[in-house]
């Protein structure tokens, strides 16, 4: 998580990052947030219906959509922070 | 100096109250009828003591297929036998099925993300995202499709 908070940070001027939480206790992830100081907006899937919907593989699993909202990379299992800024540059082609 | 007026008064209110609690227990037993049969289905049927001064409402579960409300009134001096003598019946008879009380607790969440009706996508590189809409934890409403000409990344993720 350190390195999505790093990635929005460098970038958020040019990008929307959107965590979706899924279905964890509210207090988990209220704590978690303040943990590692998650500066974008987090929400939390307590019905399951965006895990569904986006076929979430695995846990964690990030999406990168481009400015028409097509999908330009789905990364599954943890992203480094090198990938998350070259798929970021991607999505903003 | 001893009020043996009022002390005979006392003794009348409690066995009178007595007698009524266990009414109210029979009463209470007859609703539940026979809950150890495999068979029978279980729905909860509501006891409702009043009074003028309080109002208990417990409640069972029973073999019936629907919710049965049961009122009694009872008279103010008898309502604390009363109330306990139900609520320590109702104690065992819901303890079989703790789920009711389990929902009524975890209900109404606070955030429930929308998904947008819209056709199945396929969810791979080179789709349309599908549109959604979400509440954030700190009140933001969110919708992808208001979005767009902007690039987005949405992180699923969990706290272990």
């Amino acid at each position: 998580m350190p390195d999505f908070v790093k990635a929005y940070e460098a970038n958020k001027d040019k990008i929307v990052m959107i965590g979706i939480n899924m279905n964890d206790e509210p207090q988990e992830v209220a704590d978690f947030t303040k943990e590692f100081k998650m500066n974008f907006p987090v929400t939390i899937d307590n019905t399951g219906d965006l895990t569904a919907q986006f076929r979430v593989p695995a846990r964690p699993t990030t999406y990168f959509i481009n400015k028409s909202g097509v999908f330009t990379a789905i990364t599954v299992g943890s992203t480094s922070a090198q990938r998350l800024e070259q798929e970021i540059a991607k999505a903003l082609k | 100096m001893h009020n043996y007026k009022f002390h005979y008064k006392r003794r009348v209110n409690s066995g009178w109250s007595g007698g009524l609690a266990l009414l109210l227990v029979g009463l209470l037993l007859a609703a539940c009828g026979d809950t150890a049969s495999p068979s029978a289905s279980v729905a909860t049927t509501t006891i409702i003591v009043t009074s003028p001064a309080t109002v208990t409402t417990v409640a069972a579960t029973t073999r019936a297929a629907t919710t049965n409300p049961v009122v009694i009134t009872a008279p103010s001096v008898a309502t604390t036998a009363a109330t306990t003598n139900a609520s320590a019946v109702t104690t065992t008879a819901t303890a079989t099925k703790p789920a009711t009380t389990a929902l009524v607790t975890t209900a109404a969440p606070t955030l429930v993300p929308t998904v947008v009706p819209a056709p199945p996508v396929k969810i791979a590189v080179g789709g349309s995202a599908p549109n959604f809409k979400v509440k954030t934890i700190s009140g933001q409403e969110l919708q992808l499709s208001a979005l767009r000409g902007k690039a987005v990344v949405i992180d699923f993720w969990g706290v272990y």
